[in-house]
């Protein structure tokens, strides 16, 4: 890993980046921009600043969603910087009750008895008194709730007739929130993946680590990134269909710091660009299609985090009857980041609703986008004003124009 | 690092005090819960945190904290911020983006620093007369995205539009590659609301050009925050140009690329822009963005032709294609798609900031020099550079005559940093010898204060202390910018230089 | 009517001996100049000091005549991207820049003219000015390259100052190929001499150009001439009159007497042209 010295000492201080920082734009303030937090930082390894006092509250209220690291011209890793500090922060002063609820999201097990105890409780937000433990202030992300469970072989029912033969076998990322909450997008991806000629190789497997390395906790995340390296041992592709995932996985070689880890990440793809290299645009020129006008958001770690833009895109275009809008400033942070809609209520609050504002003036009749928190939180704001648009993930999009 | 004065400061430009930098403990001791009380909890930002991410702007070499970070959101919560600040004696700095060169945005002597990043509205679009009135905390950029439908955009278009403000604009009078063309925001700046430096709100000039009073409008620009902070302007719309040509010639001498700009000024052709970069930017540059060049390239010309007309245009960079033939040039290229041509746009835009990839610290001088000593100008520049030992890029606009040497270097090696700070003052001085300026688009700020007397006379500077004297004639607006004025310049210098890491 | 000396030494200690100096317009624009100061020919200090065709720029004394200057940038292929370089008879009263004698008088009174929209004016070309303050120091304002931006530019402040800041002795323009001069559109309405001359909106402009004293009017620039001195338009467009213009009780008078102040606060330099000092 490359000293944290090093990595803000590359910040010249040009301010490219404030416009493209979400808090920055919402609140004004430099102490919520890149450029003032690696300043901050660098302040603090320094000694010239103290972590807990003058630094965390600003990097808390960062989402982590690089998009400065697109607009920096200097190659700024700003995520690398994050991860030091918010780690650095944690070792100093470890927040239990975070460190808790992230275990729980990221354990399926105790997710899925957390939200079916969930429904022994009133409402459909984290408790206050809990919230105001977390955060300081009021939820606003409602609890998600658990999908009916998916049986049998999702690529049962698919006309053989019209399909490939084989090529090959990839691993797929299940994902640890993902499996539980989201299970039809695995169960579309394996379509989709079939239709170009790749089945799933089935192995158990474990969390990427990369809420927690977001979040700074560098050594659990780089125990998870080790365990998944030999799990999904081999030359298979690894495909993912979740930006935050794909995201870290891409980075195993800087996180893990060993050859295996960097190897791992050349054979990471973001399911959106698999697709597109492996030929689907020519399947889904002879699909069906779907009446629909259609609008994309970037997930952040996906267009900041593995600069995929074009091949969503490229893909949701090549749907036969669809109309594609583009979404104004597609490329600004939702406000979910992770768990941040649970830490930072308020400003994520302020930016869904920005966000849905967007959303609203393509006049789409769907949204799509390859993350799954962004999915519950842009959900979120659907359902709160009427359910009129639907929040998709682009997989479940592009799969239904196959099968309606 | 030591620092002295270069050039002897000159007393009583304007008749002002010893100014003593604020010192919080022995101001009033309520500022910040004084300041929340004026304008919310939420617009106020103190503490070490604030202290240090405001304590200077793009111009990283003097730091100077402030007492307390004000985020106001009208004309009004300015006016109070500054007449509080005058009733207690707290000097006071307005900030935009903090993406200044020269220092414009630093608290020099401590205080409040009143930022405008929530004055961000659009107030009126008047598409019929090409107008718009906007608050001077929004983004260049988002000026020109407003009425991009209606074919239409501010033309001033400094490097750092996406981000720059049109506060810090108007303050630096600042330019940019179109600037050739199109002029420089003075010109396309037709009235402001300013909050003088007292606390009373103004307005000078409106939706006309011109007026039959004083040029105040005029003044204002470019005057560095020092009259006042400039809260909502009235701003001219330039039609977009219907045909825009972009292209991209390269050559294997720096020589071949400065005589080629020569002559295409001297031929009487006015290009939209005519910017030039060397090997050592393109280094970064083709890092950064992947701009593309032919091998054994020393120089690029980024040269774009606009107007109404097809013909016109093409005439215009035919003429300029036979300059770049006759000076030998390697090839030229022609942007063939809108992405294509915002692409090189991208790479020359943000090409400073790319040069993060080459050193840890750049510094970037901005002399000006008649355009036609453009090629015995930076044979100079290349001179003293491998005299200085230090790494040289050179990214500028050529057209205007507009230097933009960065030196990229470790500011923690100080031989280095002396190396560095010579070089640029040989440079400053051929400009000047030349019949040239010592800025051109970034200001003078606290950055090139004492070089001031090198191109001005006590009599110029005691003029110009009387035009800062119409509005400014206390400590407390934006002190120790632009005159090397104050008696203890040299202590200010130091006390900023033991700020930097 | 005295000449002035012919160095800007001699001129500034002229200055600094004379109580009150006249240097009015030669076509009567501005407020009556007291009687009591001593008029003075700037015509007589003129020629062109520099004209660095390369450079696009052009330095000269202050009294050269404007239509010394267009012939002398003509012969280069430049021009001041005005009007007059190819005025016709009937169009000359409406380029007053044209009538004036001295390019000081041009600049002091800021005179508008018929390509305003598309080339520009004096905040534009202007780059560098050398003026005499009313303690005889001579003062240089701005540079002479295209670009600067180096202390307050004041050289803004001196054009449409009627010469009542400091006596304007030399000027440094940039200026514009003739080849690229766009095509005017001036329409001349009627024979007269113009007493004003304003600037409207683009959306004021049918119902002002179709007024019964209106001489002449440009689409492009938005400007009219009209025969009345009288300023009755709207509040806010733009007059340039013989006449006052500004008035006691004007918020922006008050800065006005500010800069006259500290500028010329011995109130030498052409009293009464502003009817307010």
């Amino acid at each position: 890993m490359k000293r944290v010295e090093d990595l803000t000492a590359q910040c010249i201080r040009c301010g490219f980046c404030l416009e493209d920082c979400p808090t920055f734009t919402e609140t004004g303030s430099e102490l919520e921009s890149p450029r003032g937090r690696i300043y901050l930082v660098r302040s603090a390894v320094e000694g010239k600043l103290r972590w807990q006092e003058d630094v965390k509250p600003h990097l808390d209220r960062c989402l982590g969603c690089r998009a400065c690291e697109t607009a920096c011209p200097s190659g700024v890793q700003y995520g690398a910087i994050l991860e030091f500090a918010r780690d650095k922060i944690e070792q100093e002063k470890p927040s239990a009750l975070k460190k808790g609820f992230l275990a729980g999201t990221t354990s399926p097990t105790i997710l899925r008895t957390q939200l079916n105890l969930a429904r022994l409780l009133p409402g459909k937000r984290v408790p206050g008194p809990l919230s105001k433990l977390l955060s300081g202030e009021t939820a606003e992300a409602d609890l998600p709730t658990l999908p009916t469970a998916l049986k049998g072989d999702p690529l049962a029912g698919m006309d053989q007739a019209s399909l490939p033969a084989v090529k090959g076998e990839v691993y797929l990322l299940e994902g640890c929130a993902m499996r539980v909450l989201y299970p039809h997008v695995h169960w579309a991806t394996r379509r989709l993946l079939r239709r170009i000629g790749y089945v799933v190789r089935e192995v158990p497997q474990g969390c990427c680590g990369a809420l927690h390395a977001h979040n700074g906790y560098l050594d659990e995340a780089k125990k998870m990134g080790n365990s998944l390296v030999q799990t999904l041992s081999g030359d298979l592709p690894i495909v993912v269909n979740s930006a935050g995932c794909g995201s870290t996985m891409k980075e195993y070689g800087h996180l893990l710091e060993t050859e295996a880890g960097a190897e791992f990440a050349k054979r990471t793809f973001d399911l959106s660009e698999f697709l597109l290299q492996n030929g689907l645009q020519e399947e889904l020129a002879k699909a069906k299609g779907l009446s629909q006008r259609i609008t994309y958001h970037d997930a952040c770690h996906l267009s900041h985090g593995q600069k995929i833009t074009e091949a969503p895109r490229a893909l949701l275009k090549s749907i036969p009857n669809a109309e594609y809008v583009e979404l104004p400033e597609s490329l600004t942070c939702c406000g979910s980041a992770g768990i941040y809609n649970v830490v930072q209520p308020k400003l994520a609050r302020r930016l869904l609703n920005r966000k849905w504002k967007h959303v609203e003036s393509t006049q789409a009749t769907v949204v799509a986008m390859g993350n799954p928190g962004c999915h519950g939180w842009i959900a979120q704001a659907s359902r709160e004003t009427g359910g009129r648009i639907e929040v998709v993930h682009t997989a479940e999009l592009l799969e239904r124009a196959f099968s309606g | 690092m030591e620092r002295s004065c270069r050039v002897a400061p000159i007393p009583g430009i304007v008749p002002e005090p010893d100014m003593k930098p604020y010192d919080p403990a022995a101001g009033i001791t309520t500022l910040s819960q004084d300041l929340i009380r004026l304008l919310g909890e939420e617009s106020v930002l103190a503490g070490q945190s604030a202290e240090r991410a405001y304590d200077c702007d793009a111009y990283t070499v003097d730091r100077s904290r402030p007492a307390a970070v004000v985020l106001p959101n009208n004309t009004e919560e300015v006016a109070k911020v500054v007449r509080y600040c005058v009733k207690h004696s707290i000097p006071f700095t307005a900030r935009g983006a903090g993406t200044g060169l020269s220092g414009g945005a630093l608290p020099a002597l401590g205080g409040v620093v009143i930022s405008t990043k929530r004055l961000t509205k659009i107030l009126e679009i008047d598409l019929p007369n090409r107008r718009m009135l906007a608050q001077t905390g929004i983004a260049n950029k988002k000026l020109s995205d407003a009425v991009k439908h209606a074919g239409l955009h501010f033309a001033p278009d400094p490097s750092s539009q996406t981000v720059a403000t049109l506060g810090g604009n108007i303050a630096e009078n600042a330019g940019g590659p179109h600037t050739l063309k199109y002029g420089v925001t003075s010109n396309h700046v037709l009235g402001v609301t300013m909050v003088d430096p007292l606390g009373e709100i103004v307005t000078f000039g409106g939706k006309h050009f011109g007026g039959p009073e004083f040029d105040f409008v005029g003044l204002i620009c470019g005057s560095e925050g020092t009259l006042g902070i400039v809260t909502e302007a009235w701003i001219k719309l330039t039609p977009l140009p219907k045909v825009v040509r972009t292209a991209l010639a390269s050559f294997d001498t720096i020589r071949g690329a400065t005589e080629t700009v020569a002559g295409i000024i001297a031929k009487g052709t006015i290009p939209a822009a005519l910017e030039m970069m060397d090997s050592g930017i393109l280094k970064a540059v083709s890092a950064a963005f992947g701009v593309t060049y032919p091998v054994g390239t020393q120089a690029l010309l980024l040269i774009e032709c606009d107007g109404d007309d097809v013909a016109t245009v093409e005439a215009e960079m035919q003429a300029v294609r036979e300059v770049c033939q006759s000076n030998n040039c390697l090839d030229i290229a022609m942007a063939e798609t809108e992405a294509d041509r915002a692409k090189l746009w991208t790479a020359r835009k943000k090409g400073v900031g790319a040069m993060g990839r080459l050193a840890p610290s750049i510094v970037t001088h901005d002399g000006v020099i008649p355009r036609s000593k453009l090629p015995e100008m930076l044979d100079f520049v290349y001179r003293v550079a491998a005299d200085a030992k230090v790494g040289v890029a050179n990214i500028f606009h050529a057209g205007d005559g507009n230097l933009h040497p960065c030196f990229y270097f470790d500011d923690r090696d100080p031989e280095q940093v002396k190396n560095v700070v010579e070089a640029g003052e040989a440079i400053i001085r051929k400009c000047l010898d030349l019949g040239g300026s010592v800025t051109g688009e970034h200001g003078v700020g606290v950055e090139k204060i004492d070089l001031m007397p090198l191109m001005f006379s006590e009599a110029d500077l005691r003029m110009q202390g009387k035009a800062k004297a119409i509005f400014n004639d206390g400590t407390l607006c934006n002190p120790c910018k632009i005159l090397p004025n104050q008696k203890s310049c040299v202590e200010h210098k130091m006390r900023w230089r033991g700020m930097a890491w | 009517m005295v000449a002035l000396p012919n160095t800007l030494e001699s001129i500034a200690r002229w200055v600094a001996e004379t109580p009150k100096i006249a240097v009015p317009s030669s076509q009567g624009w501005g407020a009556p100049i007291s009687p009591q100061a001593v008029g003075v020919d700037l015509s007589t200090y003129s020629g062109i000091l520099d004209f660095p065709v390369k450079d696009q720029i052009v330095k000269m004394r202050a009294g050269t005549s404007p239509a010394e200057l267009q012939q002398a940038l003509a012969a280069e292929g430049y021009c001041l991207p005005t009007l007059f370089p190819d005025l016709q008879p009937n169009q000359a009263p409406f380029e007053p820049l044209a009538r004036s004698q001295t390019l000081a008088e041009a600049v002091a009174f800021g005179l508008p003219h018929a390509r305003e929209a598309q080339t520009g004016s004096w905040r534009e070309w202007l780059i560098g000015t050398t003026v005499i303050t009313g303690d005889g120091e001579i003062v240089k304002l701005g540079s002479s390259v295209v670009k600067n931006v180096a202390g307050y530019d004041i050289q803004r402040l001196m054009i449409g100052s009627r010469m009542s800041l400091g006596l304007i002795v030399e000027v440094t323009l940039r200026v514009f190929p003739i080849a690229a001069l766009p095509k005017s559109s001036l329409i001349v309405v009627r024979e007269g001499e113009p007493g004003a001359i304003r600037r409207v909106l683009d959306s004021d402009f049918e119902a002002e150009s179709v007024k019964p004293e209106v001489l002449a009017h440009d689409r492009n620039s938005g400007t009219v001439w009209l025969e009345s001195a009288a300023d009755q338009g709207p509040k806010d467009s733009w007059t340039h009159q013989k006449g006052t213009g500004i008035f006691e009780g004007d918020p922006v008078a008050k800065w006005m007497h500010r800069a006259k102040e500290k500028f010329d606060p011995h109130a030498k330099f052409n009293p009464g042209v502003w009817g307010i000092f």
